[in-house]
């Protein structure tokens, strides 16, 4: 399910996110990505939020099917 | 001071943003309720986001298969290793030793079967009344050189060689005829085999005549000593004889024989066969008949090829030396002929000429 939902976002912010997750500061990822430093920051909330809000939908649907097949 | 928006708040919780402005923000979002719900709704979503990212490094257990498992486990290869059951290295080495053990048994083998054999042949040769094998293995022992396997053989030897001399025949073989000697046990036993057989078809061979081992021209005591009979050759025959002095071969006279049987047949005065001798010594066969004639012994040597041994005499000069030698030897007369078929006689014995004469008529017929 986190597979799902990290790939169900942008590259862009899926790159970004791996790499912040990885350690990576906002000037390594701004170079990596051909970014300025200053938009990193609202890239990986952008990320953070659509990661989130995906995996919780999954989840929901996951429960939904769960319920459906148990009834 | 304007409101924080989500990117600085995520930089700012980050610790990306510069010292002042970080500052700045802390003391904003203290003093701003909307920023301070951005800033904690923007905790949250950090913290989400990294427990999800964290749970994709989580491989649930029985996703790869057992043995790729192993071999995908921080990319290093297993060793391969060939193991060979004990089962199968005691079966290997088993085969391996049969093969070597029949290799190496196998001609031992064959070499005792074929002694085992030749010993049989040898033995089942001895028991037939033809020819004494068993001292024929026994000289043939003793004229072999150097052959520890006729060591059983020789051990008799001492006792064969220990007869006497005038027992024994001797005779030279062709050199055809001549077996080999060497000085393994096969050779030994395939001597004496030769022997055996020799003697079986000599005997075949000869008609009216046992085999036999003639001495040399007998000397002209021959007639004064006790004559021989057949019987007692052919039982003292062989003891102690070299094989290379083994056995004779010639052909007999015809004319002489069929003579003589005529004459036997029809008159008890005719000349009676004492011993017949039968010689081959360089291509020249000899036939040494002695017969003996109203008590009166004497010999008729039938060559089949003029001597030649008396450094060029002639045939004319052989009967005069000889009848001279035997006047002067002991009264002891012989004459010569030839007859037509190239046969060269001498008829000796210690009687008168004439005597010789009508025995040679008797014999051959009167002289024409």
């Amino acid at each position: 399910m986190a597979r799902a939902a990290v790939d169900r976002l942008a590259e862009r912010d899926r790159l970004a996110l791996l790499m912040k997750e990885e350690g990576l500061d906002y000037s390594e990822i701004a170079a990596a990505l051909g970014m300025s430093v200053g938009s990193i920051g609202t890239t990986l909330s952008r990320a953070r939020r659509r990661l989130v809000e995906e995996y919780e939908r999954l989840q929901l649907e996951q429960k939904r099917r769960e319920g459906n097949a148990a009834s | 001071m304007q409101h924080l928006d989500e990117g600085t708040i995520h930089a700012w919780l980050d610790g990306e943003l510069p010292l002042a402005e970080g500052e700045a923000a802390a003391a904003h979002v203290a003093q701003c309720e909307q920023c301070a719900m951005s800033m904690a709704e923007a905790r949250g979503f950090i913290a989400a986001s990294s427990r999800i990212l964290t749970a994709l490094d989580a491989v649930p257990g029985g996703v790869w298969p057992a043995a790729q498992k192993t071999a995908h486990v921080a990319g290093a290869r297993a060793p391969v290793r060939f193991r060979v059951s004990r089962a199968w290295m005691a079966a290997a080495a088993v085969l391996v030793l049969s093969t070597v053990t029949v290799i190496v048994i196998r001609p031992r083998r064959d070499v005792a079967l074929r002694v085992a054999e030749a010993r049989k042949e040898s033995k089942t040769a001895a028991r037939s009344p033809a020819a004494p094998q068993p001292s024929l293995m026994d000289s043939t022992a003793v004229g072999a050189a150097g052959a520890p396997a006729a060591s059983a053989h020789a051990a008799s030897a001492p006792a064969v060689s220990a007869r006497k001399p005038s027992e024994v025949a001797r005779a030279r073989v062709p050199a055809e005829d001549a077996p080999v000697l060497a000085g393994s046990a096969e050779d030994k036993l395939s001597t004496s085999d030769f022997a055996s057989r020799k003697d079986e078809r000599e005997k075949a061979q000869d008609q009216g005549n046992s085999v036999a081992r003639a001495a040399a021209p007998p000397p002209p005591s021959v007639a004064e000593a006790p004559a021989p009979t057949a019987d007692s050759l052919a039982a003292k025959r062989v003891p102690a004889l070299h094989m290379s002095e083994v056995v004779v071969t010639g052909a007999g006279t015809t004319t002489s024989t069929e003579k003589l049987g005529s004459a036997i047949a029809s008159d008890t005065a005719s000349p009676r066969v004492v011993s017949r001798r039968t010689s081959t010594a360089r291509g020249d066969t000899a036939v040494t008949t002695v017969y003996d004639v109203q008590g009166v012994v004497v010999t008729l040597i039938d060559r089949s090829a003029p001597p030649t041994d008396l450094r060029g005499a002639t045939m004319n000069d052989i009967a005069p030396r000889a009848r001279l030698q035997a006047q002067k030897a002991s009264a002891i007369n012989s004459i010569t002929w030839s007859d037509s078929t190239g046969h060269l006689r001498t008829l000796r014995g210690p009687t008168s000429l004439a005597e010789l004469g009508r025995v040679r008529a008797l014999l051959f017929g009167p002289t024409p």
